[in-house]
């Protein structure tokens, strides 16, 4: 009888630095175990990330197998110019995007259309307020309001990277996050996860 | 408020970048095989190509050795009777040739014809050997020594081809009638060749009147002749002669067999007597079989397969002992297979060494309970990172819990060998042997996605970093030899396997030694 196997790592030792060193030597010499150190070391966050942009959770572990594969594929490309995790982020990001263009699954004016017409249930958001809530809460959203503020407000990337990786208007990037976020805040209000904003202006004056 | 605003907005990114980074989620295996399958298909193409590979040449080496077609079997034959260099060559003489449709390169008449008898002092004769079972290199070397015939008479008959399809007259005086066409009849046929003048040979003792006798008991023994070997020119044709007339009684130059028999003067009858065990030896004694010193075996082995542990901690971080493993858990064995196929050499009566290729696959099992009270596991990868227990659906390890759950994991492995290493006769005769072996074997590990078990031996773990992939493994072997026919032979018997080294780096804690029993059962052919 076979099981399936989900591994917890952590990494206990100082000199975390040398040691990545020491993984990213033994993958550009494609190492198998240094490959899968990498891979058990990003593939927690990576695959948050993945989640937040993908439909459901099988999605996101194909665009986490297929954005591993291309930081595995173009190691020799990475020029120790800035944070190595931050190098994998980006990869994964412009997997994800291409995935959802790929599988066509988005596509501006349909989720505009859409987004109008969500109905939220209360009964598909955690109750318990944590990271997972948020996440959840973002994913409720349509995929194109959902994309441009995981690209946005989590990536950091501008409007205008957005419209080149989206191919749309950076004024549509604009829009589309605008409306996303007040549909965020509408539903975190409604779990509440945030306070509502009104309360809080009342709670200023009162307190003036 | 639009500061307010706007510091909110800020808020509120800020909150959900904090929240998201806080987020994790932990992958299925599934996705890191995907990975590695990417990233490492040269490998697996590599690893399927060598297998097909050693399996093909297995296939078809066996096929071809131990179940001839009799398309092949014919054409060798007909080849080495055509080609009268393999036929001269002494590690292969030629095997038992067709005689019909064969080349005449050279003609008794034409030498005959154009030679007068004082110009030859003797008469050379190459006499071939067509039986196969009879060859012998010892006569070929002895016959390959030219004896010189009486130039006189020239009338000697020596030779009938009663299966040439050509005429060719074989003396001057042409005693003996050729009858082309005829196949040889009888047991004693003598096949004799003549060869060029540039060969060798060793004639045909001529025969007196007393010697009938010994043409009739020529006659009555199974035609063969010994072919001189040790001349590499061409072997100009072969030819049989019937056997001599009975009753024939004295000969003379005249007379002529109908048929074709041996006609021998009376001058020659006392060296006839003289060399009558010489022509015992080279017309009666059957030749001693030539037994050959390359075989090819082929053979496959059912196996259960154990492993032996050590190594790992076995006390928590106070010092305090956690127990024998065994109390845990418990390995079993479970059924695999090893098939493959060696070259042997003979080097003596008793002593073959071997060579060869073998494919392994492996499996055990192993169970356990899942009330243990074990700490968390101190393992270091190469990299130096702590990595911590594998959490599997059904954990080996539930510290807080009454559960007597049993769990059970398979690993299944598969591995590539190339066993060197020899074969001893201890007892038996030339049909049943008691035979005992023993090799060496570097192997290769095909597939490293197997459960390992943790330093503490309370979980496991899966995935291929800690596994060695070239490894060492001895193997002994005793078993019954049987003869079926001519060249093949039946082995069966035990064989044990060890690991000689560890299945993981030194770096990990545990070792593991997997050891292996089978029966082993295979077929030994000789290569011709």
């Amino acid at each position: 009888m076979r099981h399936k196997n989900c591994l917890n790592y952590r990494a206990t030792n100082s000199g975390n630095y040398m040691t990545e060193e020491a993984i990213l030597q033994g993958c550009l010499k494609n190492s198998a175990a240094a490959q899968r150190e990498l891979y058990n070391r990003y593939s927690p966050k990576m695959l948050a990330v993945c989640y937040r942009f993908a439909h459901n959770r099988e999605d996101a572990e194909d665009m986490l197998q297929e954005g591993f594969i291309k930081v595995f594929s173009q190691m020799h490309t990475f020029q120790n110019k800035g944070a190595f995790e931050g190098w994998i982020r980006r990869i994964i990001v412009h997997t994800c995007i291409n995935n959802l263009k790929k599988n066509k699954r988005f596509n501006e004016s349909l989720d505009i259309v859409h987004a109008n017409g969500i109905q939220i249930r209360e009964e598909s958001v955690p109750s318990i307020v944590q990271a997972k809530q948020i996440v959840e809460c973002i994913r409720i959203l349509p995929i194109g309001y959902r994309t441009v503020l995981n690209l946005y407000a989590i990536e950091g990337y501008s409007h205008k990277e957005i419209a080149d990786m989206l191919d749309i208007e950076e004024s549509t990037s604009r829009s589309q996050y605008t409306r996303a976020k007040q549909m965020l805040e509408d539903i975190l209000i409604k779990k509440k996860i945030l306070p509502k904003p009104r309360e809080k202006q009342t709670w200023l004056f009162a307190i003036r | 408020m639009m500061k307010e605003s706007n510091f909110y907005s800020d808020e509120f990114e800020q909150l959900l970048r904090e929240k998201t980074e806080q987020y994790k989620m932990y992958p299925s295996e599934k996705v890191w095989k995907g990975i590695h399958g990417s990233l490492h298909t040269k490998r697996r193409w590599f690893i399927s190509g060598m297998f097909l590979l050693v399996t093909g040449i297995l296939f078809f080496a066996g096929r071809d050795l131990l179940f001839p077609s009799k398309a092949e079997l014919t054409k060798r034959t007909i080849a080495s009777a055509n080609n009268p260099a393999s036929s001269t060559d002494n590690e292969n003489p030629a095997p038992l040739a067709a005689v019909s449709g064969q080349r005449h390169t050279s003609s008794i008449a034409s030498r005959h014809s154009g030679q007068s008898s004082d110009d030859q002092s003797h008469k050379e004769i190459n006499i071939g050997l067509i039986d196969p079972a009879v060859r012998q290199r010892d006569i070929s070397e002895m016959l390959s020594q030219v004896v010189a015939l009486p130039a006189e008479p020239p009338s000697i008959p020596l030779i009938a081809d009663l299966r040439m399809p050509s005429s060719v007259s074989v003396t001057e005086e042409n005693t003996l009638a050729q009858t082309p066409g005829k196949p040889a009849t009888g047991s004693a046929q003598a096949a004799i060749a003549v060869a060029d003048r540039s060969t060798s040979f060793v004639s045909m003792p001529p025969a007196s009147s007393t010697t009938a006798d010994n043409a009739k008991d020529m006659a009555e023994t199974p035609a063969r002749i010994v072919k001189n070997t040790v001349s590499r020119n061409t072997l100009a044709e072969t030819r049989s002669i019937a056997e001599p007339v009975a009753g024939s009684g004295s000969v003379d130059s005249s007379r002529r067999a109908s048929g074709g028999s041996v006609v021998f003067t009376d001058e020659i009858a006392d060296q006839q007597r003289i060399n009558w065990l010489y022509d015992y030896a080279v017309y009666s004694l059957p030749a001693a079989v030539k037994k050959g010193r390359k075989y090819f075996q082929l053979y496959f082995s059912p196996t259960a397969t154990y492993r032996r542990l050590s190594g790992g901690v076995l006390t928590n971080k106070s010092g305090t002992s956690i127990g024998n493993p065994k109390d845990y858990l418990e390995h079993g064995p479970a059924l695999g297979f090893e098939v493959g196929g060696a070259y042997m050499y003979r080097i003596t009566r008793n002593l073959t060494v071997k060579a060869g290729l073998q494919f392994n696959y492996m499996r055990y099992s192993v169970k356990g309970r899942a009330n243990m009270n074990l700490p968390y596991p101190d393992i270091r990868s190469p990299y130096g990172l702590s990595l911590d227990t594998a959490s599997l659906p059904i954990p080996l390890r539930r510290p807080y819990s009454d559960s007597k759950q049993q769990i059970s994991l398979t690993n299944d492995i598969y591995q590539l060998s190339a066993p060197i290493g020899f074969e001893l006769r201890v007892m038996g005769n030339e049909r049943l042997q008691l035979n005992v072996g023993a090799s060496i074997q570097p192997s290769y590990l095909l597939n490293t996605n197997v459960y390992y078990l943790t330093s503490d031996y309370g979980s496991y773990v899966k995935g291929p970093s800690q596994f060695r992939r070239w490894n060492l493994t001895g193997g002994v072997e005793a078993f019954l030899s049987y003869k079926l026919h001519n060249n093949l032979r039946l082995q069966a018997g035990p064989e044990f396997r060890y690991q000689l080294l560890s299945s993981f780096y030194n770096s990990y804690p545990i070792q593991e030694n997997l050891k292996g029993y089978g029966f082993k059962i295979g077929i030994v052919k000789a290569i011709p």
